[in-house]
């Protein structure tokens, strides 16, 4: 029989030993160790003294590994090796028993502190690199300067966030609850180090301590599940279909324009599809229909956002120039006065429009000026007929 | 210069017990003995002075079976603990005003 525990972080040593003390009392013995959770096995109740010894790699040395010298020493002096996992090495040993503590001098336990507090620090680093890179990466691509290259990164967040609200908000949870765990477990450890360093012994039996660090971190937790909960929800209800010949549905035809012909296909079923995404901040539809009419070519993206406030819809506008295929900033889209629409803009092939809660961004192959005129008008008076 | 600070109580005993050559357990246990059952030491506190000292030459590898390592003192390490322990001999001299005070 076994049982699993959410454990203290790495950083909070006393209360990790005290957790493991308790549950032998209640009858559960540690078993092992993992990052976040640690797995108990049934047991008679029994008090045990558990300490953690904390390895201490140089720099760039991949092993975590405690030296086999000194986890020799240890078990030589009564103490027995439980688990590992990481940075940290779990041993115990009877309550009553003779073993005894790892350290006589406060002062030497400080130095094994080291790597533990780099690893915190350091945590942060591969992640700052890759969203430095990314945006380089980005601006690139795009031939833009770095604050274009942000101004396209908030853009896409914000299209994101309507898209898939529930994936990007449990990545901000990750990504506040990494932030705030890494910085409370360097900012903790530092200051367990200078106490050590101060001389005072380590307090194996705290009470009471992290409280509100340890209702942040559950409260992070919870609203994750909740939120890959939805995002499974999501998945699981957005819809990838075939075109159909008539649609109810607030996106455009090539055929309600008046084109006849042929569906292409780019590679196998791709190129007349639309996805229905079901997304907590608007319904989402994503489409692509290709024709081939005679000896022409004729093409339509489209991807419609259904809010909940007119506001929202208005709100998007400038992420959805920002993104676009072509035009790729605000500045390269003309309004246009479509009558039925709140607000309509073009920039060469791409067009947004907007009514209400409504809003969309268009692509359209062609290029003659009768053609665009037709795609916003016809776009106005389906509007008309199918939004609420 | 064989030490330029006054060394830790714990390094003056683990030097001490190095007199003659031992492994990690057995200097614990003659620590105790030397001391008078006064010097408890924690093999925590104990693997990481012997670490150090063995990086400042003060004392070196001598054997090693299995996961035992025995370790000796060297004559860096012998100096030092003379220098030491004449300092520790100096400074209780000077205090033994303080007895007849009392």
């Amino acid at each position: 029989m076994r049982r699993y525990l959410i454990h203290p972080g790495d950083y909070a040593i006393g209360e990790n030993e005290k957790c493991y003390g308790d549950m032998a009392a209640k009858g559960w013995k540690l078993r092992r160790r993992g990052a976040f959770l640690s797995s108990f096995e049934r047991c008679e109740p029994q008090q045990l003294r558990y300490r953690i010894e904390l390895a201490s790699p140089a720099l760039f040395d991949d092993d975590l590994t405690l030296p086999e010298e000194q986890r020799a020493l240890y078990e030589e002096s009564g103490w027995q090796f439980v688990t590992r996992c990481g940075l940290v090495n779990v041993f115990c040993a009877p309550a009553g028993s003779d073993a005894p503590e790892f350290y006589s001098d406060p002062v030497s336990q400080a130095a094994t502190l080291k790597a533990l507090r780099r690893s915190y620090l350091l945590s942060w680093l591969p992640v700052t690199l890759s969203c430095l890179l990314w945006l380089l990466f980005a601006a690139g691509m795009r031939d833009d300067s770095f604050s274009q290259a942000l101004t396209a990164l908030k853009a896409q967040w914000t299209l994101e966030l309507a898209r898939n609200t529930a994936m990007m908000l449990l990545l901000c949870l990750l990504v506040v609850w990494g932030i705030v765990s890494n910085l409370y477990g360097a900012i903790h450890t530092m200051r367990l180090c200078r106490r050590l360093k101060k001389g005072h012994p380590l307090d194996h039996a705290p009470s009471g301590r992290h409280l509100p660090y340890r209702l942040f971190a559950a409260l992070c937790w919870l609203g994750m599940l909740c939120m890959l909960l939805l995002m499974l929800w999501q998945w699981k209800q957005t819809q990838h279909t075939a075109l159909p010949a008539q649609s109810d549905d607030p996106y455009l035809l090539l055929q309600e324009l008046g084109f006849e012909g042929e569906p292409h296909y780019w590679s196998g079923d791709k190129g007349n599809d639309v996805s229905q995404i079901p997304s907590l901040a608007a319904r989402v539809w994503d489409t692509r229909q290709s024709l081939t009419c005679g000896d022409d070519f004729v093409w339509l993206y489209q991807e419609v956002f259904l809010f909940s406030s007119p506001q929202r819809a208005r709100d998007i506008v400038p992420a959805l120039m920002v993104s676009s295929t072509f035009g790729q900033s605000q500045e390269a889209f003309t309004p246009l006065s479509v009558a039925g629409l709140d607000g309509a803009w073009q920039s060469g092939l791409d067009f947004v429009a907007l009514k209400g809660n409504c809003v969309s961004y268009l692509t359209f192959s062609e290029y003659e000026g009768e053609s665009q005129a037709l795609l916003l008008e016809t776009l106005s008076q389906k509007w008309a007929k199918v939004l609420p | 210069m064989p030490q330029a600070q006054p060394m830790t109580e714990a390094m003056y005993y683990i030097l001490l017990s190095l007199l003659q050559p031992g492994h990690g357990y057995g200097m614990i246990a003659r620590i105790r003995e030397l001391s008078g059952g006064r010097v408890e030491m924690g093999p925590g506190t104990l693997y990481g002075v012997l670490t150090r000292m063995k990086e400042e030459g003060l004392i070196v590898l001598a054997s090693q079976q299995e996961r035992r390592k025995t370790y000796a003192i060297t004559q860096k390490g012998l100096d030092a603990l003379r220098v030491e322990y004449r300092r520790l001999k100096h400074m209780v001299q000077d205090g033994a005003a303080l007895e007849e005070q009392t």
